[in-house]
């Protein structure tokens, strides 16, 4: 039997963006999935959802586009079916040194500096990131309250919070996480007794090491 | 509207108990089938035969209905349901006493049965065929009442021994004390004497009062784990 | 209404070996609490306390608004409860329970019992007894999580659990936040699953509340320094150190009020600061219960 292919509306949870994704074919529903992430492997939870079937759950890890292919019977030939794709934005690890409210704020930088988070992007509410991360909301909480302090996001009363609209924000973000570096640097060379001289010449070094890597030919 | 988590809690019970209540219902079943058979050897064996099942019923619903629920842990699913201890309680009564009402009506029905309708027995012998009825349904009572106040399989047995020891002794005391309930015997009408009915009314009264005792006491209770 | 799911003030509860002393609580509506003891501690009595399955001897209980227990029948209707010494009924099917729960509570989702059932890998046709440990502590929670209650309390819920099943357990967990004004208590062993999810971090040891606080405030606070102690150098005692272990020339130092001039102060004094190390919530729970039993010592 022949189908009119519908209009498929692909939720992607968190982004809350709708595009159609899907083409409804005569032997199934071939569902594509593109990962709105860099080269982050990203759990993905494709929920089928229509009415008289079953949800329909998988799981994968995604490292790039990748289609899905759900057979005929699982699927139902009505405009109203609606398919959730709920991609997981960040993963947080535990046995990281570091406390988790960092974790998600270094992320969440990351992302912006290199571009998947646009400049006045809306980003999750706090509650519904805490929900997709599994974390407690009083530290999404505070690693947003940390980022706006900082002026990387920005919260609208009533409206959510987005990317800030200063278009520097990746390179202040660049600029930060450098200063954080050097910190360190000077912090463990004083503790080794290091002269701030000695410390040049080391640095120095490094540099024409790093440029003279990327003169070789590949 | 609230759904009447008390009757659901019944039919769960109901439900739980579905083999013990079909085999008590199959034991009073061939008890009934051997006293309509003919001769009196077979009514007797099914007379003594189904006054054993009920007293073994008596013992064993309240064991199986409310012990359990402590011994196989699901007490705290059961309390974490919008209930009181009060109304569990009564759940708990009226589903256990529903299901040995079906054992012990079906014994006076047919006891009422061979009397009236198949006269194996003069009918001057319904007061007191009545009055010997009410003992099991007293003792259940009893046993019931322990349990569910005390929720342990020790004092449930103990329960179920003082009153199974207790049923001749009451019987013999009251046949000896009260010669209206022989006297009328062989007569072919039931003679209601005042004693007949005071006894009838103080075991009404007495399920009565172990029912209240145990509803008191159950609402009293401040552990439930 | 209430701003707070759970309030507990001046509770006492006697037992033979075990005395619960003046517990006081308060859960905030729309967050995650974790309570944490050691065994023994007080947590199982104090959740059914809560419940209304235990009666303190003394103190005010009050669970979303209603008095406990008087009002306990009003409140369980909003509250969803498992504990890990809690079993469902062994000759039944898991079916059996979702419909006997169905037939009492109009919140059941159906759906989401479904999605929980193929989530969990359960099957609904299958009888309690068939089900191994894991799975039934999953099927008790299914039961409680398809009702979308406005308060969840659990008593260990992921206690016996694979670190799969852990992970699903916890991800429903703070799936409940995604809707506002539902509330959950849950008790543990396992730091890390209470380090993660709860907003709130209650530890309690030998009946006794030692802390109700902030979790990320907390963790904030705990901070480990590690010293080198030169030959002749005194460490001095700082405020907000509750420990200090020095053997030879290195000593770990553990602050529970941590401020930024601490390791300064300890470089004054002639020490050296090689470290200054954030505390996984197990350490600062061990650190925590060991001074807090000293404190009651002395």
């Amino acid at each position: 039997m022949a189908h009119q292919a519908p209009e498929v509306s692909v939720r992607l949870g968190i982004l809350a963006a709708i595009s159609p994704l899907g083409q409804l074919r005569g032997d199934g529903l071939d569902l594509r999935v593109e990962p709105v992430v860099g080269d982050h492997p990203v759990d993905v939870s494709v929920v089928l959802r229509a009415r008289s079937i079953d949800p329909v759950l998988l799981t994968q890890s995604l490292h790039s586009p990748r289609s899905f292919q759900f057979p005929q019977k699982k699927c139902l030939t009505s405009d109203s079916t609606v398919y959730t794709v709920h991609i997981q934005m960040f993963v947080i690890s535990q046995t990281d040194k570091r406390p988790m409210y960092l974790q998600i704020m270094e992320q969440m930088k990351q992302r912006i500096a290199v571009g998947d988070w646009a400049a006045g992007q809306a980003i999750p509410s706090i509650r519904q990131l805490a929900v997709d991360i599994g974390v407690s909301v009083i530290t999404v909480k505070r690693a947003y309250l940390e980022l706006e302090r900082e002026g990387v996001i920005v919260t609208r009363q009533g409206k959510g919070c987005f990317v800030a609209l200063d278009s520097n924000v990746g390179a202040r973000i660049r600029e930060q996480e450098l200063a954080q570096h050097l910190e360190q640097a000077v912090r463990s060379a004083a503790m080794m007794g290091l002269s701030p001289k000695n410390l040049e010449r080391r640095i120095r070094a490094i540099y024409e090491r790093v440029a003279d890597a990327e003169k070789e030919p590949v | 509207m609230k759904p009447n988590v008390v009757l659901r809690l019944i039919l769960k019970d109901w439900r739980l108990q579905r083999r013990v209540i079909i085999l008590s219902i199959a034991a009073g079943a061939i008890a009934l089938a051997t006293l309509l058979m003919r001769g009196q050897t077979p009514v007797v064996i099914g007379a003594v035969f189904f006054f054993i099942s009920i007293i073994f019923c008596a013992c064993l619903l309240p064991i199986t209905n409310i012990v359990n629920e402590r011994k196989k842990q699901t007490l705290p699913f059961l309390m974490s349901l919008p209930i009181s201890s009060s109304r569990y309680g009564a759940a708990k009564l009226l589903s256990t006493f529903g299901m040995f009402l079906v054992p012990w009506l079906t014994l006076v029905v047919a006891a009422l049965y061979m009397i009236v309708g198949r006269h194996i027995l003069p009918n001057g012998t319904i007061p007191t065929m009545l009055i010997l009825a009410n003992l099991p349904f007293i003792g259940f009572c009893l046993i019931t009442g322990t349990t569910l106040v005390a929720e342990s399989e020790g004092w449930a047995n103990a329960a179920v021994a003082v009153v199974n020891s207790s049923y001749w002794l009451v019987w013999y005391l009251l046949v000896s004390h009260v010669p209206s309930l022989t006297r009328n015997w062989a007569g072919p009408v039931a003679v209601w004497s005042p004693e007949v009915v005071r006894i009838l009314v103080v075991q009404f009264a007495i399920v009565l009062l172990i029912l209240a005792l145990t509803l008191y006491a159950q609402s009293r209770k401040r552990n439930f784990i | 209404m209430n701003d707070y799911a759970i309030e507990l003030s001046g509770v006492c509860k006697s037992y033979r070996f075990f005395d619960l002393q003046n517990i006081a609580l308060r859960l905030n509506c729309g967050t995650i609490m974790g309570l944490i003891g050691p065994n023994g501690a007080g947590k199982s009595t104090t959740i059914r306390i809560l419940m209304g399955l235990v009666y303190p001897d003394r103190g005010e209980v009050r669970v979303l608004g209603h008095c406990i227990p008087d009002a306990q029948v009003a409140a369980k209707w909003d509250i969803g409860f498992a504990s890990d010494d809690m079993r469902l009924y062994d000759s039944m099917t898991l079916g059996w329970h979702i419909n006997f729960l169905k037939s009492i509570y109009s919140s059941w989702d159906d759906a989401y019992a479904h999605l929980l059932l193929k989530r969990f890998g359960l099957n609904a046709e299958q009888k309690i007894k068939g089900l191994s440990h894991g799975q039934r502590v999953k099927a008790a929670l299914l039961l409680v999580f398809a009702r979308r209650p406005k308060l969840l309390m659990l008593d260990e819920p992921t206690t016996g659990l694979d670190p799969v099943a852990r992970h699903e357990i916890l991800r429903e967990l703070t799936s409940v936040m995604a809707e506002e004004g539902r509330s959950v208590l849950f008790s543990s062993q396992n730091t890390q699953d209470i380090e993660q999810i709860s907003d709130q971090i209650t530890f309690i040891d030998r009946g006794r509340i030692i802390d109700s606080v902030d979790k990320e405030l907390y963790l904030d606070r705990w901070r480990r320094l590690r010293l080198e102690v030169p030959d002749g150098i005194q460490l001095p005692t700082l405020p907000g150190v509750i420990g200090i272990r020095q053997t030879g020339r290195l000593a770990v130092a553990i602050a529970n009020a941590f401020e930024p001039h601490l390791p300064n102060a300890y470089e004054n004094s002639g020490a050296r600061v090689h470290a200054v190390e954030n505390m996984t919530l197990e350490e600062i729970f061990v650190a925590n219960v060991e001074h807090s039993r000293e404190e009651v010592k002395a």
